[in-house]
């Protein structure tokens, strides 16, 4: 702002030397100025023009120290732009003007908004020293520079003197703000969307007015609030009878003992250079316990005959070996494929068995002669009462 | 009439079929009348080429000319071995076909 004021006032310094300078072209142009008034009437009451010397004698005053006739001045300037009198005198001075410097400008000035609008911390004098600035200040602020050691300490603190009683209320409370979403159940959320929608529309359609319904809708959710207590309740209640019985076994997803069900074993072989391939890496060991495939009787014993020596009866295990690809990945994939065959293959016992046993009976049924007499004669009875209706 | 007792029956029903079914699972190769089967050769991995690796790669069969100097060597020194009596023998007169004779 300063700036350009001063600028415009070197200009108009300038006019006025340059007016004075030249006495007798001074003299021609207001005469000039006069033709233009008259030949445009209208306009003259309007245009306020302000003449050369007083916009001198504003600036010296300025200059002096008077900051009040700032805003004069510029009232001033802008009515000299808008009469449009001076505007070749006027460019020509600020194009004289453009080259040389201004010295007297106070760069405070601009500082002061700037340090009003933006507060900073205050600054450090000595930089080299920030370790005891740090410490001072911790030591006068309490929670200055905070971090997770000091707040378990103040949380020990509030523990130890009673303050905070109960920390798992407290956890349970900052759970419930994390997820309020979850809180209410399903149902009594669509009441609550329902009843807004139905209100909103009354609105919309003018039958309510916003206040009306807005208390209407506040009672409700007091009396959705008061329900949904009571139901609480209620079910503490429940649960108060139902911990007086033993739990029941649920059934869990996880089998029995600790570990994987497959084992595997393989080797990575660090070597140098780029290429991460190495012949003794190829090879793909898996280990399963066969008590975790829960086989019958005879699928076991099956199993143990196709398996041969690969089972190990010490330790219930089966162990398959693949190095048959080149990559450890496709060597690991033969293994299942190989442990899913098996076990597929294992499978088909109970059937084998069941049919072993069935044809058994009916050869020792087929060998008894009392039998097959009774068996001849109701086939001949049978026979008999068939051609009857034919 | 021909058959044993249930435990044995069970037991050959549940061994049934399990030699060709680890033949199919585990990849074998059944020969059950021991006869000679190429097999074994056609499981072996193709090793010409790590063979053929055995000795290092002599740069000087890249350059013909190399090779057509040393041709020329061999062929002068030859011909001086020739001259002096000392060439390689006619067919018939060397040490193998005389053994031979014997």
């Amino acid at each position: 702002m300063r700036r350009t004021l001063v600028r415009n006032g070197s200009l108009y310094t300038r006019n006025l030397l340059h007016h004075s300078a030249l006495a007798l072209a001074a003299s021609s142009r207001p005469q000039f100025r006069l033709f233009s008034s008259n030949e445009n009437p209208p306009p003259v009451p309007q245009i306020d023009d302000v003449n050369n010397k007083e916009l001198k004698a504003q600036i010296e005053t300025y200059f002096k120290g008077d900051e009040k006739v700032l805003p004069s001045i510029m009232e001033a300037i802008l009515k000299r732009k808008l009469s449009g009198n001076h505007e070749d005198t006027d460019d020509e001075l600020m194009e004289e003007l453009r080259m040389r410097p201004l010295d007297d400008v106070d760069d405070r000035d601009f500082e002061s908004d700037f340090e009003s609008i933006h507060d900073t911390d205050e600054e450090i004098d000595d930089l080299y020293n920030a370790r005891d600035v740090v410490m001072k200040r911790m030591v006068k602020d309490e929670y200055f520079n905070m971090d997770d050691k000091k707040w378990d300490d103040i949380v020990e603190d509030g523990i130890k003197h009673g303050l905070l009683r109960d920390t798992k209320e407290c956890e349970e409370i900052l759970e419930d703000m994390l997820s309020w979403d979850k809180l209410l159940p399903d149902d009594i959320k669509q009441k609550v969307e329902v009843k807004f929608n139905e209100l909103g529309d009354m609105c919309e359609r003018g039958e309510l007015e916003p206040e009306e319904a807005y208390e209407q809708f506040k009672k409700f959710e007091d009396e959705i609030v008061a329900k949904y207590l009571d139901k609480m309740e209620k079910e503490e209640a429940s649960q108060f009878d139902d911990t007086v019985v033993p739990d029941k076994k649920k059934d869990l997803d996880d089998p029995p003992g600790e570990g994987p069900i497959l084992r595997w074993q393989t080797r990575v072989v660090f070597a140098p250079g780029g290429d991460a391939w190495h012949p003794k890496n190829r090879k793909v060991k898996l280990s399963v316990t066969v008590k975790e495939l829960g086989l019958s009787k005879y699928q076991f014993r099956r199993l143990r005959e196709l398996v041969g020596k690969r089972y190990h009866p010490g330790r219930d295990e089966l162990t398959i070996t693949s190095e048959r690809f080149e990559h450890r990945e496709e060597n690991r994939k033969d293994c299942l494929r190989t442990l899913l065959s098996l076990i597929e293959e294992a499978g088909k016992a109970n059937k084998l068995v069941d049919d072993a046993r069935s044809s058994y009976v009916k050869e020792r049924l087929h060998t008894n002669p009392a039998f097959m007499e009774r068996l001849h004669a109701k086939s001949m009875r049978l026979r008999e009462s068939n051609q009857v209706p034919a | 009439m021909a058959s044993g007792s249930l435990k044995n029956m069970l037991s050959e029903a549940i061994n049934k079929g399990v030699v060709e079914s680890r033949a199919r699972i585990f990849g074998h190769q059944l020969n059950p009348t021991g006869q000679q089967t190429p097999h074994k050769l056609l499981r072996m991995k193709l090793f010409g080429e790590k063979v053929a690796q055995w000795y290092p790669h002599d740069i000087k069969k890249d350059d013909p000319l190399v090779m057509a100097r040393q041709e020329q060597e061999r062929l002068s020194k030859l011909e001086m071995l020739k001259r002096r009596g000392k060439g390689p023998p006619k067919k018939g007169q060397g040490r193998r076909a005389a053994k031979r004779n014997k």
